[in-house]
């Protein structure tokens, strides 16, 4: 019996490699010579392939919830003792384990978009379906061959050591790597449409109109595993912060940003047919980003917290990053006068220059990103010397970038198409501006001297107020049923003010919490207090509790405020049987204006050190990257234009002036 | 007209299929390249860094012992070669290299080559514990470090790290990892003959105990 | 024309409102920085690599913060603190890269790319010859372009001098940005701190006073009053009583330093310094013995005091000269002292051979 599951596992991926081959073959073949083959034969395939994927993803969840030692990986990373949340999410701590979840996401969205494709007489959607095979056939044979997890070990162990601590602590090991998964992998079907466009050299906004729902999908996902991931730093690792600008958490912000700058291009695109060129770029260089980052992240080139330790998968990542580089851009740069726009934007003072501006500081933005990621290990590669690249560089990089970016978010989706008169703009932004005014002047005068917290409250305040008064001004009455329908009814537009609300939310939570932060590490005597942020501080005493798989030691920190007990704070850290490095976790006070945030340096029976910080305003940024996940879920809930030749503008347009 | 006219586009468009035949072709070379930079870094781990104090002079800082009262500083031991070895009781790779050190102090006592080994943030008792069970070299002067500072002063990433010093006090070899003993007496017999010595990555180190 | 008062009406309340907020700034001031901690920033973390050895927790991370903090009041400057890491660790210590050598083009490729990107989008923004009508790109309803906005042919002459302004205007507005913003963000470190992460605005109440000074010993008396537990305070309020001479409150709060802290070498090393002053020199050398016995490094005013009291106390120049010799030997010798050193070496010296001439 104990074969039986890694053998199923086997032959799921086996198969899913085998479908995978199969369709692309014939989604190559039917783009080529569509009558040559048949349509049942495709949809068959794709189901095979998911079919296999899922085989195996079961497989290895079996396998884990059964304690199969026998299989590697299970050897690996699993222990006995693991909660049942914690053994389910086991399936993607590991290398193999991830690649299989990579593989199921990508055959399900393979699925997605094999039902969007009717009939073999849709060349692009079956050219589509050959590229997701030609990448699917890469991931499973990744799978079967170098990171493979269903490998059978001749003598299996008795227990395992478990999955890496840091992976056992919080339940956010449940949905922050699947959405990352669903955010990179969603982006290879609009490379997909974008690489059946190039060889059918057939441009326009086809490819881009059938891609819409897997672009916003894709980048909602994306954008929330980014969240998450800065939450789960914050709330777990125990140093304070969100955002280390460390390799991994770079390699994922990098897609991101060129996804960002695909989105706001491709409605232009749609809109006027211009910047063609750059969209098929961007989507390029978006998955090739996603491929490189997958590389640098698991092939331990750069020393990082989260590096997977060294395996065959390097290479392979290499390998297909040279080849989409490669082979993408050479397709581009051979077919692509069939595909650029004849037609240019005619002004940058015009929506169309505004998301051609937004395009270039994107890329500039992600290029910063990537340079001051990879620069030590060009650096060392030829001259043998080392250097470092951290924080400073990139927040001294980002500053301008931000400031810029939240400028032309905030001017460009009231500037008008084709050409905006500087009358037509200060009347949309009079009101707005004066809002921005008032707002740094009652910052000032309440206190706050930080040039940075000041500009970008100005630039935030304004840009809400322009929305609000542009829904105001746009809706059919005044009504808030008027209000909503028009929200409603131009969902893509809304759902993006909504995103930019709640980037400007974000910018003003890192802005804040950034400057006005307090911070102080302490070394308390058991019953000993001090003072903080206006409480006095207590260490009261120091607990062990044994639990099923770890030993928690933790310290009562109590916070007094007028003698009265405020709040009890637990941080503590969590002893894991197997692993060497105990596990810190802070412990966080949340409130609506500022996060109190207690961390461990150090703890005896009778002394702690404690790192304390008071941050203004933190939990917004939470609420801010939800809002911005919400502006596209908005814009997804939109209905999809079919692609029957010209359309009527949708009701409730946004007016040219008001 | 219309020839000229025609002649003229023909060219403009053949110039530019030649512009992307060449573009084509960069993307191509571009993407070699990138992969073969990062696939020389393959395999080459990216924690280990160079030190910079090969040629440098040895730090003068006073330690106490660990053992007996009093200090010591690496100034005193001048006119000999000197091996520093910092090392610590939770250190898996240092149990693993002990012995070599042991025999070579032992061996190398007689050519004036002195042994001194710095505990490097670790407790008194382990430090001493670790000693009872794996043995104590003759000469060998065992130091511990408050405070990290002469940890500091070398560079110290992890244990196990070795430094060499000629008898001018001069650091002259890095060991990183776990030494053995035919690569310290291959590096000794170099540094007594006057030879410059080549700095060796053996093996892993350990940065911070388990706690 | 109720338009044209409203537009005047917003703009001037626009303009008086942001120059407000910059009389505000300006009066304010900078926040004040941390500089121990700016430096800390800079630094790499041997053991926790990805992080600064502000943020990291590990043992080595704190001796290096240490290490930082004594150069800081020794009165070394940034880049001699930096230079002593980059001594000892290489280039790779530093996380913050110099703007020359081998870091030089990560600087300037991002403002080359910037140039270059700005400049082709520029370029490629004029009007273009070609016709509208698209042949491969789906015929983009032309009446979305018109329901967006009219054509503006009447009033040409006033659209162009409208947006000539417009852009005068968006200039004039970047030159002051890069002006005050660029130069904040990209010279030396603003006051404030970095973007992300954890930062330091004001520092925050803690047990160690950056800039005593400016302390009044109520004021202190005060702060050891509500942090009972925290022994450097204490040690430091002591140490005024000692030197203004008024040795009972001295005696008292290292009483009961060491009844908080026994093995704290300072206390003792000082608690013997007093007892010297006391006239009592032997307790004093006990103590002072104490101070240099402990575990950890002792602390160099221990084996000046054990120089004084031998000298001074018992009259032993012998023991007095090896104390400082000793302290010759540290590596933490500041000039001045070492000078004072000298001094009372000398003494000591004279002192030696004095009984032996009148012999």
């Amino acid at each position: 019996m104990t074969t039986a599951i890694p053998a199923a596992g086997w032959t799921g991926a086996l198969l899913g490699l085998a479908a995978s081959l199969v369709l692309a073959v014939l989604g190559l073949r039917a783009q080529r010579r569509p009558e040559a083959v048949r349509h049942r034969q495709l949809r068959v395939t794709v189901w095979l392939m998911l079919g296999g994927a899922v085989l195996a993803m079961l497989a290895l969840e079996v396998a884990l919830l059964t304690d199969n030692f026998a299989l590697a990986y299970v050897a690996q990373t699993h222990s006995r003792s693991s909660s049942l949340l914690f053994t389910l999410t086991t399936a993607w701590s590991g290398l193999g384990g991830s690649l299989v979840l990579w593989a199921l996401v990508l055959a399900g969205y393979t699925a997605a978009v094999a039902r969007g494709v009717t009939s073999t007489a849709d060349r692009l959607g079956t050219g589509a379906l050959g590229v997701l095979g030609l990448v699917a056939v890469f991931f499973f044979g990744l799978i079967t061959t170098a990171a493979n997890p269903f490998e059978i070990l001749a003598n299996p162990p008795a227990d395992g050591p478990g999955p890496n601590p840091l992976l056992r602590d919080h339940l956010m090991v449940a949905f922050h790597p699947p959405m990352l998964y669903l955010g990179y992998v969603g982006f290879t079907v609009p490379f997909a449409f974008a690489m059946s466009a190039l060889l059918l050299r057939r441009g326009g906004v086809e490819w881009l109109r059938r891609t819409r729902r897997a672009n916003l999908v894709a980048w909602t996902f994306l954008t929330g595993g980014l969240v998450l991931g800065g939450w789960w730093s914050y709330e777990v690792l125990g140093w304070g912060g969100y955002w280390a600008w460390d390799p991994v958490e770079n390699a994922a912000l990098i897609p991101w940003l060129v996804a960002t700058a695909f989105i706001h291009s491709a409605v232009i695109q749609v809109r006027r047919g211009m910047l063609q060129a750059w969209n098929f770029v961007l989507v390029l260089a978006t998955f090739a980003l996603t491929i490189l980052g997958t590389f640098l992240t698991r092939s331990s080139v750069v020393a990082s917290v989260h590096s997977f330790s060294q395996s065959a998968v390097g290479p392979a990542l290499l390998g297909f990053f040279m080849l989409v580089l490669g082979g993408g851009f050479a397709l581009f740069a051979l077919r692509g006068e069939r595909v650029a726009s004849l037609s240019r934007p005619e002004s940058l003072a015009s929506r169309e220059g505004a998301v051609l501006v937004n395009n270039l500081l994107l890329t500039l933005f992600a290029f910063v990103v990537l340079l001051g990621t990879v620069y030590p290990i060009l650096v060392e590669a030829f001259t043998g010397a080392q250097v470092s690249i951290g924080r400073p560089y990139f927040d001294r990089m980002a500053l301008p970038l931000a400031f810029a970016l939240l400028l032309a978010m905030g001017v460009g989706p009231f500037t008008p198409y084709r050409r905006a008169t500087a009358g037509l703009l200060w009347s949309r932004l009079r009101f707005p501006l004066l809002g921005g005014s008032a707002a740094t002047a009652t910052l000032v005068l309440a206190g706050v001297r930080s040039v940075g917290v000041l500009a970008v409250a100005f630039l935030a305040v304004s840009m809400a107020a322009a929305t609000v008064r542009q829904v105001l001004v746009s809706a059919p009455g005044r009504r808030p049923r008027d209000v909503l329908r028009l929200v409603c009814g131009q969902r893509d537009y809304w759902g993006g003010q909504l995103a930019h609300l709640g980037v400007a939310l974000v910018a003003v939570v890192i802005a804040v919490s950034g400057a006005l932060a307090t911070r102080a590490t302490l070394t308390l005597d058991r019953g000993a207090a001090t003072e903080f942020a206006g409480y006095t501080v207590t260490f009261e005493r120091s607990e062990q509790h044994p639990g099923p798989d770890r030993l928690i030691t933790d310290a009562h920190i109590v916070f007094r405020s007028g003698g009265q007990v405020v709040r009890v704070d637990e941080p503590r850290l969590s002893a894991f049987a197997g692993q060497p490095q105990a596990v810190g976790a802070p412990s966080v006070w949340t409130t609506p204006t500022r996060d109190i945030y207690v961390a461990l340096a150090d703890l005896s029976p009778q002394r702690v050190t404690l790192n304390l910080y008071r941050y203004p305003l933190m939990s917004w940024l939470w609420v801010g990257g939800g809002l911005v996940m919400a502006g596209g879920c908005w814009a997804l809930s939109g209905r999809t234009r079919r692609s029957e030749g010209a359309e009527l503008p949708a009701a409730g347009k946004v007016p040219a002036h008001a | 007209m219309t020839i000229d006219g025609g002649t003229v586009l023909r060219s403009g468009r053949g110039r530019r299929r030649q512009v992307r035949r060449w573009g084509a072709l960069a993307m191509v070379a571009l993407a070699i390249g990138i992969g073969a930079v990062f696939g020389a870094r393959l395999g080459i781990d990216p924690t280990l860094v160079e030190s910079p104090l090969i040629g440098q002079q040895a730090p003068s800082r006073e330690v106490p012992y660990l053992e007996r009262p009093g200090s010591m500083s690496l100034a005193e031991l001048r006119g000999q070669v000197v091996v520093v070895n910092f090392w610590a009781s939770w250190c898996i790779p240092c149990r693993e290299e002990h012995p070599a050190l042991v025999s070579a102090a032992g061996d190398y006592r007689d050519a004036g080559v002195s042994f001194v080994g710095v505990n490097y943030q670790d407790g008194r008792n382990s430090a001493i514990g670790f000693l009872d069970e794996l043995g104590r070299g003759e000469g060998y002067r065992y130091v511990t470090d408050p405070g990290s500072r002469l940890a500091l002063d070398f560079g110290v990433f992890g244990v196990p790290e070795t430094f060499v010093l000629d008898r001018t006090g001069r650091i002259v070899a890095k060991i990183t990892g776990a030494s053995n003993y035919a690569l310290l007496s291959r590096v000794l017999d170099a540094v007594l003959a006057g030879q410059q010595p080549r700095s060796e990555v053996i093996g892993p180190i350990q940065p911070s105990p388990a706690r | 024309m109720r338009s044209r008062a409203v537009d005047l009406g917003v703009a001037v309340a626009a303009l008086a409102l942001l120059a407000v907020t910059a009389l505000g700034l300006l009066i304010g001031g900078p926040a004040g920085t941390d500089r121990a901690d700016e430096l800390a920033q800079r630094l790499r973390c041997p053991v926790c690599t990805s992080v600064s050895i502000a943020e990291s927790q590990s043992d080595t991370a704190v001796a290096m913060r240490q290490a930082v903090a004594e150069q800081i009041d020794a009165g070394r400057s940034d880049a001699e603190i930096i230079d002593y890491f980059r001594a000892r660790y290489g280039d790779w210590v530093l996380i913050d890269p110099p703007a020359r050598g081998r870091t030089m083009l990560v600087w300037v490729l991002p403002a080359v790319a910037a140039l270059v990107g700005f400049a082709v989008v520029l370029a490629r923004t004029r009007r273009t010859a070609l016709p509208v009508a698209e042949l491969a790109v789906d015929p983009a309803p032309a009446v979305l372009e018109q329901v967006d906005q009219p054509a503006p042919d009447p009033g040409h002459d006033r659209s162009r001098r409208a947006r000539v302004a417009a852009y005068a205007l968006t200039a004039l507005a970047a030159l002051v940005a890069a002006g005050v913003l660029l130069p904040r963000s990209v010279g030396e470190r603003p006051a404030g701190g970095f973007v992300t992460g954890n930062e330091i605005g004001r520092p925050g109440p803690g047990p160690l006073i950056r800039d005593p000074a400016a302390v009044s010993d109520a004021e202190l008396e005060a702060a050891v009053a509500a942090n009972p537990g925290v022994v450097g305070m204490r040690l430091a309020l002591a140490e005024r009583y000692l030197a203004q001479g008024d040795y009972d409150r001295a005696g008292q709060h290292y009483s009961e330093a060491l009844r908080r802290e026994p093995g704290n070498p300072e206390a003792q090393a000082h608690f013997g310094w007093l007892l010297l002053q006391l006239g009592r020199p032997v307790e004093a050398l006990e103590w002072v013995d104490r101070a240099l016995a402990a575990p950890e490094r002792p602390p160099l005013d221990a084996l000046w005091f054990r120089a004084n009291i031998a000298l001074h106390g018992l009259d032993d120049p012998a023991a007095a000269l090896d104390a400082l010799e000793r302290m010759r030997d540290r590596d933490d010798l500041s000039p001045t002292v070492a000078q004072q050193v000298d001094e009372l070496a000398a003494l000591a010296r004279q002192r030696q051979s004095g009984p032996e001439q009148r012999r």
